[in-house]
């Protein structure tokens, strides 16, 4: 099993509604291919970690690559994993109604004690690591 | 590889300000027994723990940005961020870091600056009581004597009317303020600072019938070499209420 994370930006700010679509179709297809991980969403930029099978796993990252809502693709974290850190699919984004769309949508992650930041900040995969495990924690909560 | 500019065994050494190394994954090599110690815990708890699980999470962008220059450049990166105390506490910490060339770690020295921030607070909460007790009844001001300028805590405006709403810059400007009748009295209080730490002076504000009655107080807080006031501060209080008060009985 693998473990990967990447960093990029949206070519387009995505609103509520788009991020809820792209919530439930990456739950739904990366259910069926065995894929676990987080997806972040803030300022305008993505950080996922993609956890699974290594097929799958470069079957998802090319169709991210060839995807033209992302821009500034950069893979921080390709690593061997043992476990699971993120077990289960689940995404969290700025400027959304925090407690409305946490009661009607499964795998979303409020922010409530992890404040988002923009992922562009982000240059190192083991700090991207630390930083998906808080907010998974903060999921938790 | 170059050697490491900084010593790589800090653990023993007998530091005073908290010292630490770690990689540029944000995990801590080695921290002196200062750093531990202001967290409550001491150095082989902290090594293998990753900076980020001890910051405060709204000061994680600061540290994640600075990391991010770590990695980039060898400039020197300054923070100030909060460090979970193991007893939840949070203790503030502003520190210096440096990438050690050759190397993907870097070295921080910093200090505590929690009393700071405890008296910053202190400071705004005192403030904040004093608003509310006296309302916009009270401005606070800062005069520096060297450059002239005379500053006001933000809701002092409101005391100069809604006309001007800006509070004076100068003394000049004040006095030019103050009712005409009380001109000499003010002027010759600043004078008085000359010799004495503080007065208390009662004044009008406004140029008519409708003047308001305050009182200006003052301290001096530093003098130059030859004694003369360099930082004078003090509070404008509006007294109205109690002057029409005193003039009813």
């Amino acid at each position: 099993m693998r473990r990967l994370i990447y960093g990029s930006q949206a070519t387009a700010d995505l609103g509520p509604d788009e991020l809820v679509d792209l919530l439930s179709r990456a739950r739904a297809r990366n259910e069926q291919l065995g894929l676990s991980g987080m997806l972040l969403y803030c300022s305008q930029s993505f950080l996922q970690v993609l956890e699974g099978d290594e097929t799958a796993l470069a079957q998802t990252y090319g169709r991210i690559q060839a995807d033209g809502r992302h821009t500034n693709l950069r893979l921080l974290l390709d690593t061997e994993a043992r476990q699971r850190l993120f077990p289960e699919w689940s995404m969290g984004f700025d400027h959304v109604d925090d407690e409305e769309l946490a009661a009607q949508l499964a795998g979303y992650t409020p922010a409530t004690q992890y404040p988002l930041m923009n992922p562009d900040l982000i240059t190192n995969g083991k700090v991207a690591e630390t930083l998906l495990t808080l907010y998974a924690k903060n999921k938790a909560r | 590889m170059n050697e490491p500019a900084v010593p790589t065994d800090i653990r023993s050494a007998d530091e005073i300000e908290l010292f630490s190394v770690a990689g540029l994954d944000g995990y801590l090599r080695q921290v002196n027994s200062v750093f531990a110690t202001l967290l409550g815990t001491d150095p082989p708890a902290l090594e293998e723990t990753s900076i980020l699980e001890l910051v405060h999470p709204q000061d994680l962008p600061a540290v994640v940005e600075g990391l991010g220059r770590l990695g980039s450049s060898s400039a020197e990166v300054l923070v100030e961020s909060r460090f979970r105390h193991v007893s939840g506490d949070w203790v503030h910490l502003q520190w210096v870091a440096r990438a050690i060339p050759g190397t993907d770690l870097w070295w921080a020295s910093g200090r505590n600056t929690t009393e700071f921030h405890r008296l910053l607070a202190e400071r705004a909460d005192l403030w904040a009581r004093l608003e509310l007790a006296a309302g916009p009844a009270v401005g606070m001001w800062d005069l520096d004597l060297t450059s002239g300028a005379l500053t006001w805590d933000p809701h002092s405006g409101a005391l100069f009317g809604a006309g001007s709403g800006r509070a004076p810059s100068s003394v000049d400007e004040l006095i030019t303020a103050v009712h005409p009748q009380d001109v000499g009295a003010v002027s010759a209080a600043w004078a008085r600072l000359n010799t004495v730490d503080a007065f208390e002076v009662g004044v009008r504000l406004g140029h008519d019938d409708l003047a308001r009655h305050m009182s200006l107080r003052a301290k001096v807080v530093a003098r130059d070499r030859r004694g003369r006031p360099a930082r004078t501060v003090g509070i404008l209080l509006d007294i109205s209420t109690e002057k029409a008060l005193e003039e009813q009985l």
